[in-house]
């Protein structure tokens, strides 16, 4: 019969699958249990070792942030410790916390990457005063200024600044296309309506009307970032905003600051054309940290970045040269310099199996032990004020790293990092206002007073025992 | 059986042509055109990643764009590979895939046998219910699935990937069962007659017919489970742990953005190569299987 | 077969029976109830509670809902994209894969070659996908605008438009269409070569034959690779996530990605709950609209067996 012979034709075939599945089986089957992952180190681990050896997530990534962090583990297993550290690169860390915290399975250790505020505010991470109090290696007012503050909730202090922190603010920009433009660097613009000219001046189109080099980019480097924890929201400070009130925990983008605010940036992608510009960014990147990016790869003229802009450029656009200015204020604040300090925290989530140990080993991520390696791999300068002196050795040559660090001096307003609640939502709805406004969806006037109404309906909604009328 | 033998040979052998002498040669040049100029737009965008996979970085923001690398960089592939654990990531993913495959398989048809095969009061409620079940979207118990892995704690484990496939796929069932009841019931009445139990029957009489069907299951699932992103996303947290297309994804945190495109090309091509190579063994029995199954009606 | 029966139900040979056949769908049986059954009961029960999987659920009643539909302006957005991407997207798919399965009926050399061809995307992992068109739609070195900022012509903003990125989406889509080509080609190599001459003795030219004779015959493969096609497509979230994570200005913030966004983002597990239960609704309401407007055009072949 026909079938008998289809069968063994693909008995055949089946067969060089089987084989070949069976190889690859029996390869899989060495390699785990030679891997110290964390599945067997939690559960097939004699009960004393286990408890030795602490889980620690981060969410850096990258070449030269994977570089810091393992220069961390091993500094750490190396010295003279009562436990081990087992570190962890972990991408999408903010679902991943949340899930492992829900879950039962956190990490001992946190770095990095998660909705901090929401997990404050949920009692999903340890408090850590008692801890602090008691420790000899962290004092607190060893960090700088607002740090301590960024990481508490109603009172209680929920993290320690650790490994990355600094001055969020500073417009670098491309000595080379200014100078092709026509324009010097002295006379770098003090106002938005300043900047405005330069960014026409420096805006260039080929023959088909495609934008080549762009100006400034409002929602590129830190300007489009927070309201966070780590980072301010930029385009309500500058223009005075302060739009999360603290003490009251109400919100004020109902303002006409931030209307005026929401104006400027359309201003200056209306002159590029939207999609012109959402297309060019799209396609090389943002930020610093690859040297395709459009600022360091050359095609975006100005850009606002914090502290650890020049020794990334150093690394990602080695050929240019750039310099930095305080960023531009709005007409009616003309001539204030406006600068925040941010950082991340380390934090011991709820169910860490061992949280006196992780904070052992958070104190020893504050030390010189730690930093040293991390600024030599990154850049990054961590919360310690001692870190902050522009004339310390380490910092010799590197004049736009010092001018950062002369700003915390002499800064006329230091802005402080907001502690919201509902800190992901009011980012997307930053996110979708900004959208709505160049793409001309809505009026600045609408967007602004639409995305007060959602955040505080949401504060509401969320948190109904804070909000009082 | 002479039926589905007829049947079967029809689904491979014969194509639906209709003679159509005076236009016969332009006919078959139209047809060859568009055959092949379709094929290269579907082709197109893998070509290019493949290609691209394989240039220097001037070669990869070259204008106009340069189709065939020269020279050639092979050593993306090794370089792409190192950034994360990619050798793990296969094996995860391989591991899943096939564990995940035998049991969709086996469940599905053990589930269809009783769904087809046997006569019981309430079958037809019940098949009933399997099917609207593949109306409910996997994001209404997305939320509650993850509580129950989380009481149960399977997380940061396979177990809430693999499990669920041991305990029948709506879908395979559904698949199995039409090809099922084509079956001769004659064939089972026989068996039964000497003596066998319908354990025996499904085993030795059904499953040898239904092997092309089978194959269509375990291809489906096989392939799911490959393509998996939002459910290892949700249960797995340790990147020992991850499936290859996670693993993807760390790789493009690495190279943020628009960085190392030659990279991101070669692991998306190491991504795409154990399906297609495992398609290409299995693809006449996967045509075959679909043509015998219900699918199609 | 199915037919019902008015004997008395609790024979024992009918109780033996009926213990077989339970014991045949056990696996399926557990599974449902554990992983079904509990989990849509237990997600009905969430969504009427304010809950963040931190801390324990708390009970608001329906104030979910009346956030979904009277002040949640994001939902309108989201509604009208997935509808978009299932009214236009799932018809474009099926007939892409049509046109190719027919097109790959008919004989020629080479067909298992040119049938993988178009079958692989179908294979493609969402994730590589998502890499793969990234760059073929990168606005200055993709293959595309690469080529037209050469010819000096202005660029296409595939991803970065609003206008474009849906469009550009259900491409991506139509591009994977492998299963659905495969499950076409199956269907039509089963339509009778007797239809066809009875069709040229009428005089009837190739697409006459085409319209009046292959899709009638093919219309139950047609509605089943439609329905499953939008049942998938109601869930549409991978490649949407990754590729364009909502934006350009919410023109890709699809069901499932401001489902998700929701759940692990805001820590709405309540909201989210609502919100797929809705999309369930949705879902079932445009399976049985589905069914009731195609009753009168699927043709099954003679036979009553399923």
């Amino acid at each position: 019969m026909s079938h008998d012979r289809m069968t063994r034709r693909e008995f055949l075939r089946w067969s060089v699958v089987g084989a070949g599945s069976i190889g690859i089986a029996a390869c899989m089957a060495a390699p785990p249990a030679a891997l110290p992952s964390a599945e067997t180190t939690g559960q097939n681990d004699e009960p004393d070792k286990a408890s030795t050896q602490l889980v620690w997530w981060h969410g850096w990534g990258g070449p030269s942030g994977l570089a810091a962090m393992t220069a961390i583990e091993d500094a750490f297993n190396t010295g003279d410790h009562s436990f081990q550290i087992e570190r962890v690169h972990v991408d999408e860390m903010n679902q991943k916390i949340l899930v492992a915290i829900a879950g039962g399975t956190p990490p001992d250790i946190g770095v990095c990457c998660a909705q901090y505020a929401q997990l404050y505010s949920r009692n999903a991470v340890v408090p850590l005063d008692d801890y602090i109090d008691a420790s000899i290696v962290i004092k607190r007012d060893a960090f700088v200024q607002g740090l301590f503050e960024s990481m508490q909730w109603l009172g209680k202090t929920y993290g320690v600044p650790a490994i990355e922190a600094g001055p969020r603010y500073g417009i670098m920009y491309n000595n080379a296309l200014i100078a092709e433009a026509g324009l010097e660097a002295a006379n770098f613009p003090t106002t938005w309506d300043e900047m405005y000219e330069w960014h026409v001046a420096l805006s260039k189109f080929d023959s088909a009307g495609n934008v080549s080099t762009i100006g400034f980019d409002p929602r590129d480097g830190t300007s489009r970032n927070g309201p966070a924890t780590n980072i301010p929201q930029f385009w309500a400070i500058n223009y005075g905003l302060d739009a999360w009130d603290s003490e009251t925990l109400t919100f004020h983008y109902d303002r006409q600051e931030y209307v005026e605010a929401l104006a400027t940036i359309k201003r200056f992608y209306d002159y590029v054309g939207v999609e012109q510009m959402e297309s060019l960014r799209s396609s090389t990147g943002t930020w610093v940290n690859t040297p395709s990016a459009q600022f360091p790869a050359g095609i975006l003229a100005t850009l606002n970045i914090g502290y650890y802009g020049p020794g990334e450029l150093a690394i990602n656009a080695p050929d240019k040269e750039f310099g930095v200015a305080w960023v531009p204020v709005p007409e009616a604040r003309s001539g204030i310099k406006m600068q925040s300090v941010g950082g991340i925290p380390a934090y011991i989530p709820v169910g860490s199996k061992d949280p006196d140990r992780a904070f052992e080993f958070i104190e020893f991520l504050t030390t010189d032990a730690v930093q040293t390696p991390v600024f030599e791999a990154t850049g990054w300068l961590g919360g310690r004020k001692e870190w902050y002196d522009p004339d310390l050795p380490r910092y010799a040559g590197r004049d736009v790293l010092r001018w950062y660090l002369q700003s915390v001096n002499e800064a006329d307003e230091m802005w402080a990092c907001p502690v919201i609640p509902i800190q992901a939502f009011v980012e997307d709805q930053r996110e979708k206002t900004y959208a709505a406004v160049i793409f001309g969806e809505k009026t600045p006037e609408q967007a602004a007073i639409d995305m007060h109404t959602a955040c505080t309906e949401e504060l509401r909604n969320e948190f109904p025992d804070l909000v009082t009328e | 059986m002479e039926i589905l033998n007829a049947k079967r040979k029809s689904a491979i052998n014969v194509p639906t042509r209709v003679r159509f002498a005076p236009y016969t040669v332009l006919r078959r040049l139209i047809l060859y055109v568009t055959v092949i100029s379709f094929s290269l737009l579907f082709a197109a965008p893998l070509i290019w990643m493949i290609s691209t996979s394989l240039k220097t970085d001037p070669q990869v923001y070259h204008v106009p764009p340069i189709w065939i690398p020269n020279p050639i960089r092979l050593a993306n592939y090794p370089e792409a590979l190192s950034i994360r654990p990619f050798g793990i990531f296969t094996l995860n993913t391989l591991r899943y895939a096939l564990t995940s495959t035998v049991g969709a398989v086996m469940s599905a048809a053990v589930v269809a046998y009783g769904f087809s095969r046997l006569q019981w009061p309430g079958r037809n409620v019940l098949f009933f219910l399997c099917l609207a079940t593949m109306m409910i979207p996997f994001q209404v118990r997305m939320v509650p699935l993850y509580i129950t892995f989380k009481n149960l704690d399977w997380l940061n484990s396979y177990k809430p990937l693999i499990i669920p496939a041991f305990l029948g796929i709506p879908y395979y069932i559904f698949l199995l069962r039409q090809f099922f009841l084509t079956i001769p019931q004659e064939l089972s009445d026989a068996a039964r007659v000497d003596g066998a139990n319908e354990l025996n029957i499904l085993l030795r009489i059904i499953l040898p017919l239904a092997k092309p069907a089978l194959a269509v299951v375990g291809l489906l699932q096989f392939m799911a489970a490959w393509d998996n992103f939002l459910g290892p996303l949700i249960y797995l947290s340790n990147e020992s742990l991850f499936p290859i297309a996670l693993g993807l994804r760390q790789l493009r945190s690495d190279s943020v953005e628009a960085l190392m495109w030659p990279y991101m090309m070669a692991a998306s091509t190491m991504t795409i190569l154990p399906v297609v190579v495992l398609f290409f063994f299995v693809q006449r029995t996967f045509v075959e299987g679909i043509s015998i199954t219900g699918i199609k009606g | 077969m199915g037919v019902a029966t008015n004997r008395k139900f609790w024979a024992p040979r009918q109780q033996r029976e009926l213990l077989k056949g339970l014991l045949f769908v056990s696996p399926w049986l557990l599974g449902f109830a554990g992983f079904t059954v509990y989990p849509i009961l237990a997600s009905l029960y969430y969504s009427l509670t304010q809950y963040d999987i931190l801390r324990p659920p708390r009970f608001i009643g329906l104030a979910n809902y009346h956030q979904l539909f009277f002040q949640d302006e994001v939902f309108r957005f989201v509604l009208y994209n997935t509808l978009y991407l299932v009214v236009i997207g799932v018809p474009a798919g099926v007939v892409t894969a049509f046109m190719v399965a027919s097109l790959l009926n008919n004989e020629m050399k080479l067909r298992p070659l040119f049938r993988t061809l178009f079958f692989v995307p179908a294979l493609v992992p969402a994730v590589a996908a998502a890499e793969v068109w990234r760059w073929v739609y990168n606005t200055n070195f993709g293959v595309v605008n690469s080529l037209l900022k050469w010819g000096g012509m202005s660029i296409i903003p595939f991803l970065s438009s609003p206008d474009l990125a849906k469009p550009s989406l259900i491409l991506i889509h139509m591009w994977a269409q492998g299963t659905a080509i495969v499950i076409f080609l199956a269907a039509l190599q089963d339509v009778p070569r007797s239809l066809y001459d009875a069709a040229l003795v009428d005089g009837a030219n190739l697409w006459h034959r085409f319209w009046n004779v292959t899709i009638p015959m093919c219309t139950p493969t047609i509605l089943f690779v439609a329905l499953t096609s939008m049942i998938n497509m109601f869930q549409y979230f991978t490649i949407g996530w990754l590729l364009t994570e909502g934006g350009p200005n919410q023109s890709t913030e699809f069901y499932g990605i401001y489902l998700y966004r929701n759940a692990f983002l805001f820590f709405k597990m309540g909201y989210a709950s609502a919100l797929s239960w809705i999309l369930f609704l949705i879902i079932v309401a445009f399976t049985i609209l589905i069914f009731r407007a195609s009753q009168r055009r699927v043709y099954y072949a003679g036979d009553g067996e399923s």
